[in-house]
Protein backbone atom coordinates (compact mmCIF):
# COMPACT_ATOMS: atom_id res chain seq x y z
CA UNK A 1 0.00 0.00 0.00
CA UNK A 2 2.70 2.50 0.88
CA UNK A 3 4.38 1.52 -2.34
CA UNK A 4 1.17 2.18 -4.36
CA UNK A 5 1.04 5.40 -2.88
CA UNK A 6 4.17 6.52 -3.21
CA UNK A 7 4.21 4.89 -7.33
CA UNK A 8 1.36 7.66 -7.34
CA UNK A 9 2.59 10.66 -5.67
CA UNK A 10 5.70 10.24 -8.31
CA UNK A 11 3.11 9.72 -11.43
CA UNK A 12 1.37 12.36 -10.49
CA UNK A 13 4.63 14.82 -9.72
CA UNK A 14 5.37 13.77 -12.80
CA UNK A 15 2.35 14.70 -14.80
CA UNK A 16 2.46 18.14 -12.88
CA UNK A 17 6.16 18.74 -13.98
CA UNK A 18 4.95 18.20 -17.92
CA UNK A 19 2.25 20.09 -17.28
CA UNK A 20 3.97 22.91 -16.07
CA UNK A 21 6.43 22.48 -18.81
CA UNK A 22 4.28 22.66 -21.85
CA UNK A 23 1.93 25.84 -19.70
CA UNK A 24 5.32 27.87 -20.94
CA UNK A 25 4.29 29.85 -23.89
CA UNK A 26 7.88 29.86 -25.00
CA UNK A 27 8.50 26.20 -24.42
CA UNK A 28 11.88 25.33 -26.43
CA UNK A 29 10.34 23.23 -29.63
CA UNK A 30 12.22 20.55 -31.06
CA UNK A 31 14.88 22.38 -33.01
CA UNK A 32 16.75 19.86 -35.23
CA UNK A 33 17.87 22.92 -37.21
CA UNK A 34 20.94 24.08 -34.67
CA UNK A 35 20.29 26.65 -31.68
CA UNK A 36 18.49 29.99 -31.98
CA UNK A 37 16.92 32.22 -29.27
CA UNK A 38 13.24 33.12 -29.46
CA UNK A 39 11.50 36.26 -27.90
CA UNK A 40 10.42 36.05 -24.45
CA UNK A 41 7.54 36.42 -23.58
CA UNK A 42 7.81 38.94 -21.02
CA UNK A 43 9.32 41.61 -23.74
CA UNK A 44 8.24 44.50 -23.54
CA UNK A 45 5.67 44.06 -20.87
CA UNK A 46 4.81 46.28 -17.92
CA UNK A 47 7.14 46.13 -15.01
CA UNK A 48 5.57 46.41 -11.60
CA UNK A 49 7.02 50.23 -11.75
CA UNK A 50 4.84 50.43 -15.41
CA UNK A 51 7.61 51.09 -17.49
CA UNK A 52 8.17 48.59 -20.85
CA UNK A 53 11.47 46.14 -19.91
CA UNK A 54 13.86 46.40 -23.06
CA UNK A 55 12.90 43.55 -25.76
CA UNK A 56 15.01 40.20 -25.17
CA UNK A 57 17.15 40.12 -29.00
CA UNK A 58 16.09 37.67 -31.21
CA UNK A 59 18.53 36.09 -33.97
CA UNK A 60 17.16 33.86 -36.24
CA UNK A 61 19.27 31.91 -38.90
CA UNK A 62 18.97 31.72 -42.49
CA UNK A 63 16.44 29.08 -42.13
CA UNK A 64 14.48 31.21 -40.11
CA UNK A 65 10.87 29.79 -41.81
CA UNK A 66 12.09 26.61 -41.23
CA UNK A 67 12.23 27.12 -37.75
CA UNK A 68 9.12 28.68 -37.56
CA UNK A 69 7.39 25.13 -39.32
CA UNK A 70 7.53 23.34 -36.02
CA UNK A 71 5.22 25.61 -34.36
CA UNK A 72 1.18 25.15 -34.37
CA UNK A 73 -0.74 27.51 -36.95
CA UNK A 74 -3.51 29.15 -36.00
CA UNK A 75 -6.28 29.38 -38.35
CA UNK A 76 -9.29 31.37 -38.08
CA UNK A 77 -12.90 29.95 -38.85
CA UNK A 78 -14.02 31.78 -42.67
CA UNK A 79 -16.58 34.80 -41.96
CA UNK A 80 -18.15 33.47 -45.11
CA UNK A 81 -18.97 30.11 -46.74
CA UNK A 82 -19.90 30.54 -50.55
CA UNK A 83 -20.09 26.91 -51.30
CA UNK A 84 -23.69 26.23 -52.56
CA UNK A 85 -24.63 29.70 -52.88
CA UNK A 86 -25.22 32.39 -55.89
CA UNK A 87 -23.70 35.49 -56.38
CA UNK A 88 -24.49 38.55 -58.03
CA UNK A 89 -21.72 41.12 -59.24
CA UNK A 90 -22.63 44.57 -60.59
CA UNK A 91 -18.98 46.08 -61.60
CA UNK A 92 -18.35 49.35 -63.41
CA UNK A 93 -15.62 49.10 -66.06
CA UNK A 94 -12.91 51.66 -67.65
CA UNK A 95 -10.73 49.78 -70.43
CA UNK A 96 -6.46 50.35 -69.60
CA UNK A 97 -4.89 49.78 -72.92
CA UNK A 98 -6.25 52.56 -75.76
CA UNK A 99 -4.70 55.98 -75.18
CA UNK A 100 -6.97 56.74 -78.04
CA UNK A 101 -10.39 55.73 -77.12
CA UNK A 102 -11.68 55.10 -73.45
CA UNK A 103 -14.10 52.30 -73.32
CA UNK A 104 -16.54 52.75 -70.05
CA UNK A 105 -18.73 50.22 -69.37
CA UNK A 106 -20.99 48.05 -66.96
CA UNK A 107 -21.87 43.97 -66.10
CA UNK A 108 -23.72 42.48 -64.38
CA UNK A 109 -22.48 38.71 -63.26
CA UNK A 110 -24.66 35.59 -61.84
CA UNK A 111 -22.26 32.93 -60.46
CA UNK A 112 -22.87 29.84 -58.39
CA UNK A 113 -20.17 28.11 -56.03
CA UNK A 114 -20.16 24.86 -56.92
CA UNK A 115 -16.72 24.45 -54.01
CA UNK A 116 -15.81 27.23 -51.89
CA UNK A 117 -12.95 28.04 -54.17
CA UNK A 118 -15.21 27.11 -57.69
CA UNK A 119 -17.49 29.21 -59.34
CA UNK A 120 -19.23 28.81 -62.84
CA UNK A 121 -20.85 32.66 -64.05
CA UNK A 122 -22.42 33.31 -66.80
CA UNK A 123 -21.35 37.44 -67.19
CA UNK A 124 -23.62 40.04 -69.58
CA UNK A 125 -22.18 43.70 -70.16
CA UNK A 126 -22.39 47.06 -72.22
CA UNK A 127 -19.53 49.34 -73.33
CA UNK A 128 -19.44 52.86 -74.32
CA UNK A 129 -16.59 54.47 -76.49
CA UNK A 130 -14.84 57.76 -75.66
CA UNK A 131 -12.88 59.51 -78.05
CA UNK A 132 -9.36 60.86 -76.02
CA UNK A 133 -7.48 64.18 -77.14
CA UNK A 134 -4.05 62.27 -78.91
CA UNK A 135 -7.10 61.43 -81.81
CA UNK A 136 -7.14 65.30 -82.39
CA UNK A 137 -3.66 65.45 -82.33
CA UNK A 138 -2.87 62.24 -84.51
CA UNK A 139 -5.52 63.32 -87.06
CA UNK A 140 -3.58 66.87 -87.48
CA UNK A 141 -0.21 66.08 -87.12
CA UNK A 142 0.20 62.52 -89.10
CA UNK A 143 -1.95 60.79 -91.62
CA UNK A 144 -2.79 57.85 -90.29
CA UNK A 145 -5.45 55.42 -89.57
CA UNK A 146 -6.94 54.44 -86.38
CA UNK A 147 -8.16 51.09 -85.77
CA UNK A 148 -10.37 51.80 -83.85
CA UNK A 149 -13.58 48.85 -82.31
CA UNK A 150 -16.38 49.66 -81.49
CA UNK A 151 -17.67 46.99 -79.10
CA UNK A 152 -20.89 47.14 -77.99
CA UNK A 153 -22.12 44.64 -75.56
CA UNK A 154 -20.16 41.64 -74.38
CA UNK A 155 -21.51 38.20 -73.12
CA UNK A 156 -19.36 35.80 -71.59
CA UNK A 157 -19.40 31.96 -70.03
CA UNK A 158 -16.99 32.26 -66.87
CA UNK A 159 -15.27 29.78 -64.41
CA UNK A 160 -13.61 31.60 -61.18
CA UNK A 161 -10.98 29.34 -59.18
CA UNK A 162 -9.86 31.42 -56.12
CA UNK A 163 -6.93 29.29 -54.90
CA UNK A 164 -5.87 32.62 -52.88
CA UNK A 165 -7.14 33.45 -49.49
CA UNK A 166 -6.06 36.12 -46.74
CA UNK A 167 -7.38 38.35 -44.95
CA UNK A 168 -5.78 42.31 -43.86
CA UNK A 169 -5.94 44.40 -40.92
CA UNK A 170 -7.36 47.06 -41.43
CA UNK A 171 -7.16 49.87 -38.17
CA UNK A 172 -8.27 47.96 -35.20
CA UNK A 173 -9.92 45.57 -37.59
CA UNK A 174 -9.39 42.23 -39.88
CA UNK A 175 -10.84 42.07 -43.56
CA UNK A 176 -10.52 38.73 -45.21
CA UNK A 177 -10.31 38.41 -49.28
CA UNK A 178 -9.74 36.12 -51.56
CA UNK A 179 -8.00 36.11 -55.27
CA UNK A 180 -9.17 34.23 -58.13
CA UNK A 181 -8.40 33.81 -61.64
CA UNK A 182 -11.18 33.89 -64.39
CA UNK A 183 -10.99 32.40 -67.66
CA UNK A 184 -13.97 32.42 -70.36
CA UNK A 185 -15.63 32.00 -73.63
CA UNK A 186 -18.62 33.72 -75.37
CA UNK A 187 -19.06 37.17 -77.96
CA UNK A 188 -18.61 40.54 -78.41
CA UNK A 189 -21.13 42.10 -80.41
CA UNK A 190 -19.83 45.62 -82.19
CA UNK A 191 -21.32 45.64 -85.99
CA UNK A 192 -21.80 41.77 -85.64
CA UNK A 193 -21.53 38.96 -83.04
CA UNK A 194 -17.74 37.96 -82.71
CA UNK A 195 -16.38 34.85 -80.63
CA UNK A 196 -14.69 36.29 -77.91
CA UNK A 197 -12.47 34.75 -74.74
CA UNK A 198 -11.89 36.06 -71.53
CA UNK A 199 -9.29 35.94 -68.78
CA UNK A 200 -8.49 38.00 -65.80
CA UNK A 201 -7.77 38.36 -62.07
CA UNK A 202 -10.43 39.25 -59.22
CA UNK A 203 -10.00 39.93 -55.50
CA UNK A 204 -13.31 40.13 -53.48
CA UNK A 205 -12.91 42.34 -50.12
CA UNK A 206 -15.34 40.51 -48.09
CA UNK A 207 -17.61 43.01 -46.21
CA UNK A 208 -20.18 40.91 -44.25
CA UNK A 209 -21.43 37.24 -45.09
CA UNK A 210 -23.70 38.44 -48.08
CA UNK A 211 -22.16 41.39 -49.05
CA UNK A 212 -18.67 41.75 -51.15
CA UNK A 213 -16.68 44.88 -52.61
CA UNK A 214 -15.41 43.15 -56.00
CA UNK A 215 -12.00 44.65 -57.60
CA UNK A 216 -11.15 43.07 -60.81
CA UNK A 217 -8.83 43.16 -64.02
CA UNK A 218 -10.25 41.63 -67.61
CA UNK A 219 -9.07 41.05 -70.78
CA UNK A 220 -11.21 40.48 -73.33
CA UNK A 221 -9.98 39.67 -76.59
CA UNK A 222 -12.11 38.84 -80.32
CA UNK A 223 -11.54 39.74 -83.90
CA UNK A 224 -12.43 42.69 -85.36
CA UNK A 225 -13.38 43.13 -89.31
CA UNK A 226 -13.19 45.80 -90.56
CA UNK A 227 -15.23 47.34 -92.56
CA UNK A 228 -13.01 48.15 -95.21
CA UNK A 229 -9.76 46.35 -95.38
CA UNK A 230 -9.44 42.55 -95.34
CA UNK A 231 -7.53 41.67 -92.77
CA UNK A 232 -9.11 41.00 -88.94
CA UNK A 233 -7.59 42.57 -86.49
CA UNK A 234 -7.59 41.33 -82.73
CA UNK A 235 -9.02 43.32 -80.52
CA UNK A 236 -8.09 43.11 -76.75
CA UNK A 237 -10.50 44.80 -73.98
CA UNK A 238 -8.25 45.34 -71.51
CA UNK A 239 -10.18 46.83 -68.41
CA UNK A 240 -10.47 47.71 -64.50
CA UNK A 241 -13.62 46.28 -62.81
CA UNK A 242 -15.00 47.69 -59.81
CA UNK A 243 -18.14 46.44 -58.01
CA UNK A 244 -19.92 44.81 -55.50
CA UNK A 245 -21.14 41.17 -54.79
CA UNK A 246 -24.25 40.03 -53.31
CA UNK A 247 -24.42 36.51 -52.08
CA UNK A 248 -27.32 34.80 -52.68
CA UNK A 249 -28.98 32.96 -49.93
CA UNK A 250 -27.77 36.01 -47.38
CA UNK A 251 -26.24 33.11 -44.78
CA UNK A 252 -24.77 30.08 -46.14
CA UNK A 253 -26.36 27.11 -45.85
CA UNK A 254 -23.38 25.10 -44.84
CA UNK A 255 -22.85 27.51 -42.06
CA UNK A 256 -26.35 26.53 -41.13
CA UNK A 257 -25.89 22.89 -41.05
CA UNK A 258 -22.88 22.99 -39.15
CA UNK B 1 -4.45 2.02 -7.43
CA UNK B 2 -2.98 1.63 -10.39
CA UNK B 3 -6.64 2.53 -11.76
CA UNK B 4 -5.88 6.03 -10.57
CA UNK B 5 -2.58 6.03 -11.56
CA UNK B 6 -3.77 5.62 -15.05
CA UNK B 7 -6.96 7.71 -14.61
CA UNK B 8 -4.14 10.63 -13.33
CA UNK B 9 -1.78 10.41 -16.60
CA UNK B 10 -4.95 10.60 -18.58
CA UNK B 11 -5.95 13.73 -17.06
CA UNK B 12 -2.66 15.07 -17.85
CA UNK B 13 -2.56 13.76 -21.33
CA UNK B 14 -6.09 15.51 -21.34
CA UNK B 15 -4.58 18.38 -19.85
CA UNK B 16 -1.47 18.63 -22.07
CA UNK B 17 -3.83 18.36 -25.22
CA UNK B 18 -5.48 21.70 -24.09
CA UNK B 19 -1.93 23.42 -22.97
CA UNK B 20 -0.56 22.51 -26.93
CA UNK B 21 -3.62 24.75 -28.38
CA UNK B 22 -1.67 27.90 -25.87
CA UNK B 23 1.43 27.26 -28.17
CA UNK B 24 1.88 30.86 -29.99
CA UNK B 25 0.61 30.93 -32.92
CA UNK B 26 2.78 31.80 -36.24
CA UNK B 27 2.23 35.21 -36.63
CA UNK B 28 3.52 38.89 -36.00
CA UNK B 29 4.48 41.55 -38.69
CA UNK B 30 7.30 42.77 -40.59
CA UNK B 31 7.88 45.98 -38.66
CA UNK B 32 8.71 49.29 -41.04
CA UNK B 33 9.36 51.87 -38.06
CA UNK B 34 12.99 53.33 -38.45
CA UNK B 35 13.70 51.38 -41.66
CA UNK B 36 14.75 52.69 -44.74
CA UNK B 37 13.77 51.20 -47.92
CA UNK B 38 15.39 50.98 -51.23
CA UNK B 39 13.34 50.16 -54.23
CA UNK B 40 15.21 49.18 -57.32
CA UNK B 41 12.47 48.67 -60.17
CA UNK B 42 11.89 48.80 -63.70
CA UNK B 43 8.63 50.59 -64.88
CA UNK B 44 6.29 49.66 -67.89
CA UNK B 45 4.03 52.22 -69.19
CA UNK B 46 0.78 51.49 -70.47
CA UNK B 47 -2.49 52.67 -72.79
CA UNK B 48 0.00 54.51 -74.60
CA UNK B 49 -0.77 56.58 -77.79
CA UNK B 50 2.33 57.49 -79.89
CA UNK B 51 5.56 56.36 -77.37
CA UNK B 52 5.59 53.09 -75.21
CA UNK B 53 7.89 53.67 -71.87
CA UNK B 54 10.40 51.33 -70.40
CA UNK B 55 11.90 52.67 -67.41
CA UNK B 56 14.66 51.90 -64.87
CA UNK B 57 13.42 53.66 -61.60
CA UNK B 58 15.05 53.88 -57.95
CA UNK B 59 13.56 55.25 -54.57
CA UNK B 60 14.39 55.87 -51.56
CA UNK B 61 12.16 55.45 -48.45
CA UNK B 62 12.04 56.37 -44.75
CA UNK B 63 9.55 54.60 -43.03
CA UNK B 64 8.81 57.10 -39.76
CA UNK B 65 6.11 54.45 -38.41
CA UNK B 66 4.97 51.69 -39.60
CA UNK B 67 2.16 53.19 -41.86
CA UNK B 68 3.85 56.64 -42.91
CA UNK B 69 7.06 56.95 -44.74
CA UNK B 70 8.48 59.61 -47.22
CA UNK B 71 10.59 58.89 -50.72
CA UNK B 72 12.48 60.24 -53.04
CA UNK B 73 12.52 59.06 -56.49
CA UNK B 74 13.71 59.42 -59.69
CA UNK B 75 13.67 57.45 -63.28
CA UNK B 76 14.70 57.65 -66.65
CA UNK B 77 12.37 56.88 -69.66
CA UNK B 78 13.39 55.04 -72.74
CA UNK B 79 10.49 56.05 -75.87
CA UNK B 80 9.72 53.36 -78.02
CA UNK B 81 7.08 54.10 -80.60
CA UNK B 82 4.28 52.53 -79.88
CA UNK B 83 2.29 50.43 -82.33
CA UNK B 84 -1.52 51.66 -81.67
CA UNK B 85 -1.32 53.96 -85.04
CA UNK B 86 -0.82 53.46 -88.55
CA UNK B 87 0.70 56.69 -90.98
CA UNK B 88 -1.09 55.97 -93.86
CA UNK B 89 1.25 58.33 -96.59
CA UNK B 90 -0.14 58.92 -100.09
CA UNK B 91 0.39 56.09 -102.54
CA UNK B 92 2.34 53.76 -99.86
CA UNK B 93 0.91 50.97 -97.48
CA UNK B 94 -0.20 52.34 -93.83
CA UNK B 95 2.66 51.28 -91.44
CA UNK B 96 3.70 52.11 -87.87
CA UNK B 97 5.55 55.55 -87.40
CA UNK B 98 9.15 55.80 -87.41
CA UNK B 99 11.29 57.97 -84.99
CA UNK B 100 11.56 60.51 -86.80
CA UNK B 101 8.52 61.15 -88.00
CA UNK B 102 7.07 61.25 -84.40
CA UNK B 103 9.76 63.29 -82.95
CA UNK B 104 8.69 66.96 -81.80
CA UNK B 105 5.54 66.22 -83.13
CA UNK B 106 3.87 63.55 -80.83
CA UNK B 107 3.05 63.85 -77.69
CA UNK B 108 4.11 61.97 -74.26
CA UNK B 109 8.12 61.22 -75.21
CA UNK B 110 8.62 61.27 -71.38
CA UNK B 111 12.87 61.90 -70.53
CA UNK B 112 12.67 61.62 -66.80
CA UNK B 113 10.83 62.53 -63.74
CA UNK B 114 12.55 63.27 -60.23
CA UNK B 115 10.41 63.88 -57.09
CA UNK B 116 9.37 62.73 -53.63
CA UNK B 117 5.81 61.00 -52.22
CA UNK B 118 4.38 60.10 -49.25
CA UNK B 119 3.36 56.95 -48.79
CA UNK B 120 0.78 55.63 -46.47
CA UNK B 121 0.24 51.75 -45.79
CA UNK B 122 -2.99 51.28 -44.22
CA UNK B 123 -3.29 47.29 -45.03
CA UNK B 124 -1.35 44.59 -43.82
CA UNK B 125 -2.12 41.19 -44.16
CA UNK B 126 -1.42 37.27 -44.77
CA UNK B 127 -2.16 35.50 -47.90
CA UNK B 128 -2.57 31.82 -48.22
CA UNK B 129 -2.00 29.89 -51.52
CA UNK B 130 -4.15 26.53 -51.31
CA UNK B 131 -3.70 26.82 -48.00
CA UNK B 132 -0.27 25.26 -48.07
CA UNK B 133 1.88 28.75 -48.77
CA UNK B 134 1.63 32.14 -46.94
CA UNK B 135 2.69 35.13 -47.67
CA UNK B 136 2.59 38.86 -46.23
CA UNK B 137 1.67 41.62 -47.69
CA UNK B 138 0.96 45.22 -47.44
CA UNK B 139 -1.08 48.04 -49.63
CA UNK B 140 0.58 51.16 -49.84
CA UNK B 141 -1.24 54.10 -51.14
CA UNK B 142 1.07 57.14 -52.61
CA UNK B 143 0.88 60.81 -53.63
CA UNK B 144 3.68 63.16 -54.52
CA UNK B 145 5.03 65.62 -56.40
CA UNK B 146 7.51 65.44 -59.59
CA UNK B 147 9.27 67.29 -61.66
CA UNK B 148 9.66 65.75 -65.64
CA UNK B 149 11.15 66.43 -68.48
CA UNK B 150 10.16 65.45 -71.72
CA UNK B 151 10.95 66.27 -75.54
CA UNK B 152 8.08 68.73 -76.79
CA UNK B 153 7.43 70.84 -79.88
CA UNK B 154 10.55 70.55 -82.21
CA UNK B 155 12.29 67.86 -80.33
CA UNK B 156 13.22 70.62 -77.27
CA UNK B 157 13.70 68.98 -73.95
CA UNK B 158 11.02 70.75 -71.78
CA UNK B 159 10.56 70.96 -68.04
CA UNK B 160 7.26 70.65 -66.38
CA UNK B 161 5.99 69.88 -63.09
CA UNK B 162 4.08 66.71 -61.93
CA UNK B 163 1.57 65.56 -59.68
CA UNK B 164 1.73 61.62 -58.79
CA UNK B 165 -0.56 59.04 -57.42
CA UNK B 166 -0.63 55.58 -57.52
CA UNK B 167 -0.59 52.25 -54.58
CA UNK B 168 1.73 49.72 -54.02
CA UNK B 169 1.45 45.98 -53.14
CA UNK B 170 4.60 44.52 -51.21
CA UNK B 171 5.00 40.80 -50.54
CA UNK B 172 7.76 40.62 -48.10
CA UNK B 173 9.86 37.42 -49.14
CA UNK B 174 12.10 37.78 -46.36
CA UNK B 175 12.77 40.08 -43.12
CA UNK B 176 14.71 42.53 -45.38
CA UNK B 177 13.50 41.79 -48.91
CA UNK B 178 10.35 42.55 -50.48
CA UNK B 179 8.79 42.21 -54.28
CA UNK B 180 7.02 45.01 -54.74
CA UNK B 181 4.27 46.40 -57.88
CA UNK B 182 3.09 50.16 -58.02
CA UNK B 183 0.69 50.93 -60.20
CA UNK B 184 0.34 55.16 -60.75
CA UNK B 185 -0.54 58.20 -62.84
CA UNK B 186 1.70 60.31 -63.69
CA UNK B 187 0.16 63.73 -64.21
CA UNK B 188 1.71 67.22 -66.10
CA UNK B 189 1.05 69.58 -68.42
CA UNK B 190 2.28 69.23 -71.60
CA UNK B 191 3.11 71.70 -74.92
CA UNK B 192 1.99 69.77 -77.63
CA UNK B 193 2.09 71.29 -81.28
CA UNK B 194 -0.69 70.91 -82.94
CA UNK B 195 -1.25 71.67 -86.53
CA UNK B 196 1.76 74.11 -86.04
CA UNK B 197 0.24 75.78 -83.05
CA UNK B 198 1.33 74.95 -79.39
CA UNK B 199 -1.42 74.11 -77.17
CA UNK B 200 -0.91 72.89 -73.37
CA UNK B 201 -2.56 69.71 -72.57
CA UNK B 202 -2.99 67.82 -69.59
CA UNK B 203 -1.03 64.31 -69.76
CA UNK B 204 -2.14 61.14 -67.95
CA UNK B 205 1.34 58.81 -67.74
CA UNK B 206 0.15 55.61 -66.77
CA UNK B 207 2.88 53.33 -65.07
CA UNK B 208 3.04 50.03 -63.46
CA UNK B 209 6.46 49.29 -61.74
CA UNK B 210 7.60 46.32 -60.80
CA UNK B 211 10.71 45.89 -58.56
CA UNK B 212 12.51 44.65 -55.00
CA UNK B 213 12.82 46.20 -51.79
CA UNK B 214 16.02 46.33 -49.71
CA UNK B 215 15.30 47.36 -46.13
CA UNK B 216 17.67 48.58 -44.16
CA UNK B 217 18.80 47.72 -41.26
CA UNK B 218 17.90 44.55 -42.24
CA UNK B 219 16.48 42.86 -38.97
CA UNK B 220 12.21 44.15 -37.92
CA UNK B 221 9.63 42.28 -37.12
CA UNK B 222 8.30 40.04 -34.41
CA UNK B 223 8.49 36.98 -36.72
CA UNK B 224 9.86 35.73 -39.93
CA UNK B 225 7.24 35.85 -43.00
Amino acid sequence: MRTSSLTLLFATALCLVDSSALARPEAEPTDLAGPRSTPSPKANQPTEDGTASPAAPETYGPEGTALLADRVRSFQAKPIIKRGRFALTLLGAATINDGFHTKLGGSATLSFFVHDTFAIAVRGGLWRVVQDQDVQVARQNFQLGIAASQPQWVAMADVEWSPVYGKFRVGQGITHLDASVIVGMGTVIHRSPELAFEAGLGLRFIATEWLAVNLSWLNTFYLDKPLVTAPALLQNLMSLNLGLTLFIPFTSPERSKS
Amino acid sequence: MSALVVLLVGLAAVDEGQLTQKVPPVTGEVKLANRVEVFASAALSFRDTFYRKVAPALALTYHFTDHIALSARGAYYFDIEATSMQVCPALQGCRSPTADELNGRAPGQLLMSLGGALEWTPLYGKLGVLSEAFGRVGLTVMLGGQFVGYRGAGGAFRPAPAGEAGIALSLWLTRWLALRLEVKDLIYPEVVSVAEQDVTQLRNQLLAQLGFSFFIPFTGGSAAP
